[in-house]
C-alpha cells in the first residue's frame, strides 16, 4: 500500500516545497527579531527554520521512510479534511522528530503541546489557546495567559474561537502581508505529544475522552487533531463513541537503522564504523532506544579514541584490533552502567581510574579490604543500618533463636531431629523469602535487634581509650531512646529505611530495610574486628539473601579455617558467635563448619 | 568603676534571642543555687544599709560586685561577646574549607553553559515555541552537578547551599535554592516549579507555574550571558517521582533556557539511581564534587577555635572526650536539635553546638568568666594587664575565688583540692589552710576571701578581711592571668606541631584533642603519648613536624637557631641521615611536649576560661531529649526535626506556659500508660523541664 502512495505524495511534495522555497523566511527572520516588542503572526504557528525538501526528510531519519510516507498520506493534500492521528511507539524512536519535520517540509501551521510541559489540563488548554491567539506570555502581562481556562467546556468555546481567527486569518489576510510568509492551506493542525501521561493527571477519566472526543466536538473541518503517545491505543479507553484516531505505529529501530542513525554527522565515519563494528552488536542486545545507546556511545567512544593522537585517521586493520584491545574492558561495565558520575576533571583522572578499579574488582572478589562507608554516619546509625537489615531480612520467628543466648542449643537439637525433607521445606521457604525481598517489620522489633545487637558488640572503642569507655558508656545509655529514633528518622530520610504504611490490625507504622548486601558490609565495619570476621560476616550475610551459587563462591575465597583461626584471635566472642549461630540457620551449606567453630568458643574459657 | 563595665556594653539587655531563653532555661545551676542559698536576703539588706550608710568606698564596691543582677549582665555580656567572637571565627572557617569547591563548581558550570551554548543560543521566538526545537538526544541532556556533603545528616549542610547560592550569584548567575519541600508528593511537580519562578521571577504570584514563563523571563531581560543555576539542597528526602518529572521537564527546555541543576547528596554514588527513574537518569550528564567531610570541617573548627583560642574559651578534657563520642556515636541528631534551637539553622557542627551549649552552661555558673571578656579585650587593645578596670575584677576576683579550687590545687595538690570542692567554708577549715599553707600569700587571700563571705562570723570580722581585700594590689592575679594565657598560647602550638605530624597517620584533630587535654595523662609525665608515637614511626611525618617544629613560635625559649640549621640540612640530606635527624626531631618534640604540653587543666586560673563540667552538659542533653520524646509519644510516631524545631522554639519562647501544664496536655493517659515500661530510663529526664521551666 506505501508503495502504491508514495509517487503520489512525492509528487505532492515536491509541489509544496517549490511553494514554500521561494519564501523569503530565514532572511526575514533575524532583522524581526532584533526588535524588542514583538507581536506573533500567524507565522508562529510554522516551524521555524529552513524549508526541507523530501528527500532530505526521508534520509534524515533511517528507518522511518514507510512512517513518513503514511503520515504524510494521511495528512492528506492542502486543505483536505484530516480524521484525528494516533502516532505511537517506544520511547525515542523518532515519532516527535518525525512529525515535526514533516510540518517543517509542508510548511502547514500547526499548534504543539507537550503534555509533560504542561501537567495539567489548566496549562494545556492555556497553551493551546496561547498559541492560537498569537498570545506570549511577558512581563508586560505579568506573565499570564490570553485566556484564563481551567473546564473543557470553556476550552471548546475558547477553541472555537480561536480557531476560526486562525483560519479566517490564513485564508485571506496572510497572503497581502507585507512580508508574505505564506503558510499552505488554511487547516490548523493541534499536536498532543506525550499523551499517555495524561492518564495519570487527576481527571483523566474526563480529560482523554475529552480530547479524544475534541474533533467530534468541534466539527471543524480546518482542524487536524494528531496524538502522540509512548503507550499503544489498547491502553486507552476507546469504547466511548467517538471517531476513533488512526494508529500509526512507530517500531523499534533494528540493528542496521541504529547504524545508519549514529553515521550521521560523523566528522570521521570509518573511525566510527569500525567503533560501531564493537560496540553496537552487544548493545543492541540490550537497549534500541537511541538516547540510552548514543549516551553510551558518546563517552565510549572517547575511550576508544584515547589511543589516537589523530582523529582523523583511518583505521587499518591493525589499529583497529590495537582499538578494539583497549576498548574491551570498558564494554561489559558500560552495559550495565545507566548512569555514570565522572568528578570534575580538574581533580584528577587518578581518582576515576581508582574508583572504576574498584567498582570491577567488587563484583568478582569476596573483598580482602573491607570497605567502609564513605560518607559520615554516626556509630549508632550503622548499627541501626545493621539492625533493620537483619530484621528485614530475617522472618521474625527467628529472632529468639538468633539473640537469646539460650536460642542456640534448641535449634541445634531441632536441626539434629530435621529429616531430609524438612530440610528441603526450609530451603524452598528460604528461597521464597529471597524472592520476596526485604519484608516489613514494626518498629519495636527494630528496637529490640538493635538492643541486642549493641549488647553484644559491647561498643568497641579504639582500644587506647579505655578511660573513656565508660564515660561513653554510661551518656549511651542514659539518653539511648531519643537518639535512636531521631537516627531512625534521619534513615528513613536518607532512604536507607522505607517506611510503609501502617498495618491495619497493630495500628503502627511498619518499616522495611532499603539497604543492599554492599551497603550493609560497609556498616559491618564498625565492629572494628579483623578482616577475618569481616570476611564471615560476609558470608553470613550473603547466605541470608543471596543464591546459592554465589554463596558457594564466597565460601571458596574465603577459608574456613582462616576464619576460625580469626575468629578466635578476635576479642568479640560474643559477637562472632552471634553470627555464626546465624549462619546455622540460615544455610545448611555451612552449617557443619560453623558448628565446629561454635563449639570452640564455646569451649573458649572467656 | 564597675558602672563604667556596664555603661561600655550596649549588649547589656538583649532580650530578642532564643539565647536568653536558654539562657534562662539553665540559669539554676547548682554552684549558683549553693552560692546564693541561705545568703540572698541576709545580704540584700546588707547591701542597702552599706549604700546608705557606708561611706567606706571598697566596701561599697565589693558588696555591689556581689548584687546577682549585676553579675548575670555581666556574664550574659561576656557570653554575647565570647559567642558572638566564636560564631564569627566559625563561620570563616566553614567558609574557607568550602570556597575551593565552589570555584570549581563554578568553573564547571561556566564550562557546561558554554557548550550549552554550542548547540546554539536561541532568539525570542524560538525560546519561547512551545515544540522541541532540536530533538537530538545529547543536547537534551541537562548537566547536573553532584554535590557530595558525605554526611547522611543533610541539616549540616543547609547553610553550606544557601552559601553556595550566594557564591554563584556573585558570579552573576541567576540562582534558585530549592529543597525537599518543594519535592512532594502532595504539590507534585506545580510545587517546585512555582517556588522556581518566585525565586526566579520575584512576582509573588504565578497564576500557572509553567516552563515557558520562565523561558520568556529568561530571554527577555537579556540574560544571555549567564545560566540558570536550580540547586536542590537535599536530594535523597526529595519524592523520587516529581523529580525525575522535574528532570525531564527541564531537559525539554535545556536549550532554550541553559538550565543547570546541582544537587546535593548526602550519602552515596547510589542515591541518585535508586531515587530517579531510569529515564530520568537518561536526562542528566553529571559530574562529581565533594565538600570536606564532617570529620575535616570539624578538625578545622577545633583548630580555629579551641587550640588556637580564638576566644580564649576551652573546653576540659571530659567535655572533650564527650564532644567526642558525641560526634561519633550520635552526631547529627544534636547538631540539628541545637542548631535549630539557636539560630534558624544557622551552626553547622555537633561540636560547635555542643560547645556553645557548653559555652551557655560555663557562662551561667561560672561567676568569674566574665574576666574572659577582659582577656579578650586586652587581646585586642594591648591594654596593660593591670589596668583599673582589671583591678576591679581581681578585687572581685578575690572575693570569690573559693569558686576556683585550682589555685589550690597548684599548691597544694589533690589533697587541699578536695577541702575546697567540700568548700563548707567553715572557720576551722580556713584556719586549718592557713596553718598547714607554704604558699602564704595566696592561701592568706584565699581564706581572707571565704573569711569576707561567712555570715557566721561578726559583722565586724568581714569588714576587716573586706578591706584588707580590697588594698590588695592585683599583681598575682594580673601574673597569673598572663602566665595562663602564654601557657595557652604554647600550648595551641604545640598541639598544632603534633597534628601535623599526625597527619600521615590519619590523625585526627579531634582525637589528638581530647588526648592531649587529659590531664592524667600529664600529671604521669607518661610522654610516650599514645598519637604521638605513631607519628614518629614514619620517617616523612618527622619531616614535617620537624620542619613545623621550625616554622611555629614555639615559644620565645625553643632554641631556634640550630632548628633552622637542622631543616636546611633535612632538606639537603638523602635518606642515609634520616634517622639520625629523626632521633633529633623526635628528641625536640619530646621536649616541647613535656613543657609545653601541658593541659588546660593543670594550669591554674583556668576555670576562667575552661569549661569541663560534664554533668551539667548532659542535664541540659536531657532536658532536649525529654522534650523530643515527649513529641514522639504525642505523635505517636516519629518526628522529623522541622517540627521538633518548631515544638523547641515555641517551649522556648514561652517560658512562662510551663512545662508541667504542657506535659499533662501532651501525654494522653493512655499513651503514656504504654510507654511507662519502655520510659523508667527517662523518667528522670521528664522531671527536669518541670525544674527549670
Amino acid at each position: 500500500m506505501n508503495q502504491e502512495e508514495s509517487p503520489q505524495s512525492t509528487r505532492r511534495t515536491t509541489r509544496s516545497t517549490t511553494s514554500s522555497t521561494p519564501n523569503p523566511k530565514s532572511a526575514a527572520k533575524p532583522t524581526k527579531n532584533s526588535s524588542k516588542p514583538q507581536t506573533l503572526t500567524l507565522e508562529n504557528l510554522l516551524f521555524r527554520g529552513k524549508p526541507l525538501g523530501f528527500d532530505e526528510l526521508v534520509s534524515s531519519f533511517p528507518g522511518r521512510r514507510s512512517q513518513i510516507l503514511e503520515l504524510m498520506r494521511l495528512l492528506g493534500t492542502l486543505g483536505s479534511p484530516m480524521i484525528p492521528l494516533f502516532i505511537y511507539g517506544g520511547l525515542s524512536t523518532g515519532k516527535t522528530s518525525v512529525i515535526l519535520e514533516i510540518f517543517r517540509h509542508l510548511n502547514r501551521p500547526f499548534v504543539y503541546s507537550s503534555c509533560r510541559t504542561c501537567y495539567n489540563p489548566r496549562i494545556l488548554f492555556e497553551s493551546i489557546l496561547n498559541q492560537l491567539l498569537l498570545h506570549r506570555k511577558s512581563e508586560g502581562n505579568g506573565y499570564s495567559s490570553a485566556k484564563r481556562c481551567e473546564r473543557p467546556s470553556d476550552f471548546v468555546n475558547f477553541i472555537r474561537d480561536a480557531l476560526v481567527g486562525v483560519v479566517n486569518g490564513l485564508s485571506g489576510k496572510l497572503s497581502s502581508k507585507k512580508l508574505g510568509v505564506r503558510a499552505n492551506g488554511r487547516m490548523v493542525y493541534l499536536i498532543i505529544d506525550n499523551l499517555e501521561l495524561v492518564r495519570e493527571w487527576d481527571k483523566s477519566s474526563s480529560i482523554l475522552p475529552f480530547l479524544f472526543e475534541l474533533y467530534d466536538v468541534l466539527k471543524m473541518p480546518e482542524v487536524g487533531l494528531i496524538f502522540i503517545s509512548g503507550a499503544s491505543p489498547d491502553t486507552y479507553y476507546s469504547d466511548t463513541g467517538y471517531t476513533e484516531p488512526i494508529p500509526v505505529y512507530f517500531p523499534d529501530y533494528v540493528e542496521d537503522d541504529l547504524r545508519q542513525i549514529f553515521m550521521r554527522n560523523q566528522s570521521n565515519p570509518k573511525l566510527f564504523s569500525s567503533f560501531l563494528d564493537v560496540v553496537l552488536k552487544p548493545f543492541y542486545r540490550i537497549t534500541r532506544r537511541v538516547d540510552e545507546l548514543s549516551s553510551a556511545f558518546s563517552s565510549l567512544f572517547k575511550t576508544y579514541c584515547e589511543p589516537l593522537c589523530d582523529l582523523g585517521t583511518v583505521p587499518n586493520e591493525e589499529m583497529k584490533r590495537r582499538l578494539f584491545s583497549h576498548l574491551q574492558p570498558h564494554i561489559a561495565p558500560a552495559l550495565n552502567e545507566i548512569f555514570r558520575v565522572p568528578s570534575h576533571p580538574s581533580i584528577g583522572a587518578t581518582a576515576k581510574d581508582k574508583a572504576k578499579r574498584k567498582g570491577s574488582a567488587k563484583k568478582l572478589e569476596v573483598s580482602e579490604e573491607f570497605e567502609e562507608i564513605d560518607f559520615h554516619m554516626s556509630t549508632c546509625a550503622k548499627y541501626l543500618l545493621i539492625s533493620t537489615f537483619l530484621a528485614s531480612r530475617n522472618p521474625a520467628t527467628l529472632d529468639a533463636s538468633l539473640f537469646d543466648s539460650t536460642g542456640g542449643s534448641d535449634s541445634r537439637k531441632r536441626k539434629r531431629k530435621s529429616s531430609a525433607k524438612s530440610v528441603e521445606k526450609k530451603e524452598t521457604a528460604e528461597q521464597e523469602l529471597v524472592m520476596k525481598g526485604p519484608g516489613t517489620f514494626p518498629l519495636e522489633r527494630l528496637l529490640a535487634i538493635f538492643q541486642c545487637i549493641m549488647s553484644v558488640s559491647e561498643y568497641p572503642l579504639d582500644e587506647e581509650e579505655q578511660g573513656t569507655s565508660e564515660l561513653g558508656g554510661e551518656s549511651w545509655d542514659s539518653c539511648l531512646m531519643p537518639d535512636v529514633l531521631l537516627q531512625i528518622s534521619s534513615l528513613c530520610n536518607a532512604n536507607f529505611i522505607s517506611k510503609g504504611g501502617s498495618c491495619p490490625l497493630e495500628g503502627s507504622a511498619r518499616y522495611r530495610s532499603a539497604v543492599d548486601e554492599d551497603m550493609a558490609l560497609k556498616a559491618l565495619a564498625i565492629f572494628a574486628i579483623g578482616a577475618f570476621l569481616l570476611g564471615l560476616m560476609k558470608i553470613i550475610l550473603m547466605s541470608f539473601t543471596i543464591s546459592r551459587a554465589k554463596l558457594n563462591s564466597a565460601v571458596i575465597t574465603t577459608r574456613m579455617d582462616f576464619l576460625l583461626s580469626g575468629c578466635l584471635s578476635c576479642q568479640n566472642y560474643k559477637l562472632s558467635l552471634l553470627f555464626a549461630m546465624t549462619s546455622c540457620k540460615q544455610s545448611s551449606v555451612l552449617y557443619t563448619d560453623f558448628k565446629g567453630l561454635k563449639v570452640s568458643m564455646m569451649s573458649e574459657p572467656t | 568603676m564597675a558602672s563604667s563595665a556596664a555603661d561600655d556594653s550596649p549588649l547589656a539587655h538583649h532580650s530578642d534571642s532564643d539565647l536568653q531563653g536558654f539562657f534562662v532555661l539553665h540559669k539554676a545551676s547548682n554552684r549558683k543555687l549553693e552560692a546564693n542559698s541561705g545568703r540572698k536576703t541576709r545580704r540584700k539588706i546588707e547591701l542597702s544599709q552599706s549604700f546608705h550608710k557606708s561611706p567606706e568606698k571598697s566596701e561599697a564596691k565589693v558588696t555591689k560586685c556581689y548584687d546577682d543582677q549585676y553579675y548575670e549582665k555581666l556574664r550574659l555580656e561576656a557570653l554575647d561577646c565570647v559567642w558572638s567572637k566564636i560564631e564569627s571565627t566559625i563561620k570563616d572557617v566553614l567558609r574557607n574549607i568550602n570556597v575551593h569547591v565552589f570555584n570549581e563548581i563554578d568553573h564547571w558550570i561556566q564550562q557546561s553553559f558554554e557548550s550549552i551554548r554550542l548547540r546554539g543560543t536561541p532568539d525570542l521566538n524560538q525560546a519561547t515555541c512551545s515544540y522541541p526545537i532540536t530533538t537530538d538526544v545529547i543536547s537534551k541532556r541537562l548537566f547536573a552537578g553532584l554535590v557530595f556533603t558525605k554526611n547522611m545528616e543533610f541539616v549540616d549542610d543547609l547553610l553550606t547551599f544557601a552559601d553556595l547560592g550566594l557564591h554563584l550569584k556573585s558570579h552573576g548567575r541567576h540562582v534558585a535554592n530549592l529543597s525537599s519541600f518543594d519535592f512532594s508528593a502532595k504539590s507534585g511537580i506545580g510545587g517546585c516549579l512555582r517556588r522556581l519562578l518566585r525565586q526566579f521571577l520575584m512576582v509573588s504570584v504565578v497564576e500557572a507555574a509553567d516552563v515557558s514563563v520562565l523561558a520568556s523571563w529568561y530571554v527577555e531581560q537579556g540574560n544571555n550571558e549567564n545560566p540558570v543555576v536550580v540547586i536542590i539542597e537535599d536530594m535523597e528526602r526529595c519524592c523520587g517521582p516529581v523529580l525525575s518529572d522535574f528532570i525531564i521537564l527541564l531537559s525539554e527546555w535545556v536549550v532554550k533556557i541553559p538550565i543547570i541543576i546541582i544537587m546535593g547528596v548526602a550519602t552515596a554514588i547510589d542515591a541518585p539511581r535508586n531515587i530517579l527513574s531510569a529515564n530520568a537518569l537518561q536526562f542528566l550528564s553529571p559530574c562529581k564534587f565533594i565538600l570536606g567531610s564532617p570529620a575535616e570541617r570539624l578538625d578545622a573548627i577545633i583548630e580555629a577555635v579551641l587550640v588556637k583560642h580564638c576566644s580564649g574559651f576551652t573546653v576540659g578534657h571530659k567535655v572533650a572526650t564527650f564532644l567526642r563520642n558525641c560526634f561519633l556515636r550520635q552526631d547529627g541528631t544534636l547538631s540539628s536539635l541545637i542548631r535549630a534551637l539557636k539560630l534558624n539553622g544557622s551552626y553547622s557542627n555537633v561540636l560547635r553546638s555542643v560547645r556553645q551549649m557548653a559555652v551557655v552552661q560555663h557562662f551561667s555558673m561560672e561567676p568569674s568568666s566574665f574576666i574572659l571578656q577582659e582577656l579578650l579585650h586586652e587581646e585586642e587593645s594591648q591594654v596593660v594587664f593591670s589596668s583599673a578596670k582589671v583591678r576591679t575584677f581581681m578585687v572581685v576576683l578575690l572575693a570569690i575565688l573559693f569558686c576556683i579550687p585550682s589555685y589550690g590545687y597548684k599548691s597544694h595538690g589533690t589533697r587541699n583540692t578536695s577541702y575546697f570542692q567540700k568548700r563548707s567554708s567553715s572557720k576551722d577549715l580556713i584556719f586549718h589552710l592557713i596553718g598547714g599553707t607554704h604558699n602564704k600569700y595566696a592561701l592568706l587571700l584565699l581564706s581572707l576571701a571565704c573569711y569576707a563571705e561567712d555570715s557566721s562570723l561578726s559583722c565586724a570580722e568581714r569588714l576587716v578581711a573586706r578591706n584588707v581585700l580590697a588594698e590588695t594590689d592585683g599583681e598575682t592575679w594580673a601574673h597569673g592571668l598572663s602566665e595562663l594565657k602564654r601557657l595557652q598560647k604554647l600550648w595551641s602550638s604545640v598541639v598544632l606541631c603534633l597534628h601535623e605530624a599526625g597527619k600521615c597517620q590519619k590523625i585526627s584533630l579531634l582525637d589528638l584533642y581530647t588526648e592531649v587535654l587529659n590531664p592524667d595523662l600529664y600529671n604521669s609525665r607518661d610522654s610516650n603519648h599514645h598519637l604521638l608515637e605513631k607519628g614518629f614511626r614514619k620517617p616523612s611525618g618527622i619531616y614535617r613536624q620537624h620542619h613545623l617544629a621550625n616554622c611555629s613560635r614555639v615559644g620565645e625559649k625553643s632554641p631556634r637557631a640550630p632548628l633552622r640549621r637542622h631543616t636546611a640540612q633535612s632538606n639537603a640530606n638523602t635518606e642515609k641521615s634520616a634517622k639520625g635527624l629523626n632521633e633529633k626531631a623526635a628528641m625536640l618534640m619530646g621536649s616541647m611536649v613535656r613543657d609545653y604540653l601541658q593541659p588546660i587543666e593543670c594550669i591554674p586560673f583556668h576555670e576562667i576560661c575552661c569549661f569541663k563540667d560534664l554533668d551539667k552538659l548532659q542535664l541540659v542533653r536531657t532536658v532536649y531529649h525529654f522534650i523530643w520524646y515527649s513529641l514522639a509519644l504525642e505523635h505517636g510516631d516519629l518526628i522529623n526535626l522541622h517540627d521538633w524545631y518548631q515544638s523547641f522554639k515555641a517551649t522556648i519562647r514561652h517560658p512562662s506556659n510551663k512545662g508541667k501544664h504542657k506535659l499533662k496536655q501532651s501525654i494522653s493517659p493512655k499513651k503514656r500508660k504504654d510507654l511507662d515500661e519502655s520510659q523508667n530510663r527517662n523518667e528522670a529526664s521528664v522531671q527536669y523541664p518541670c525544674f527549670y521551666c
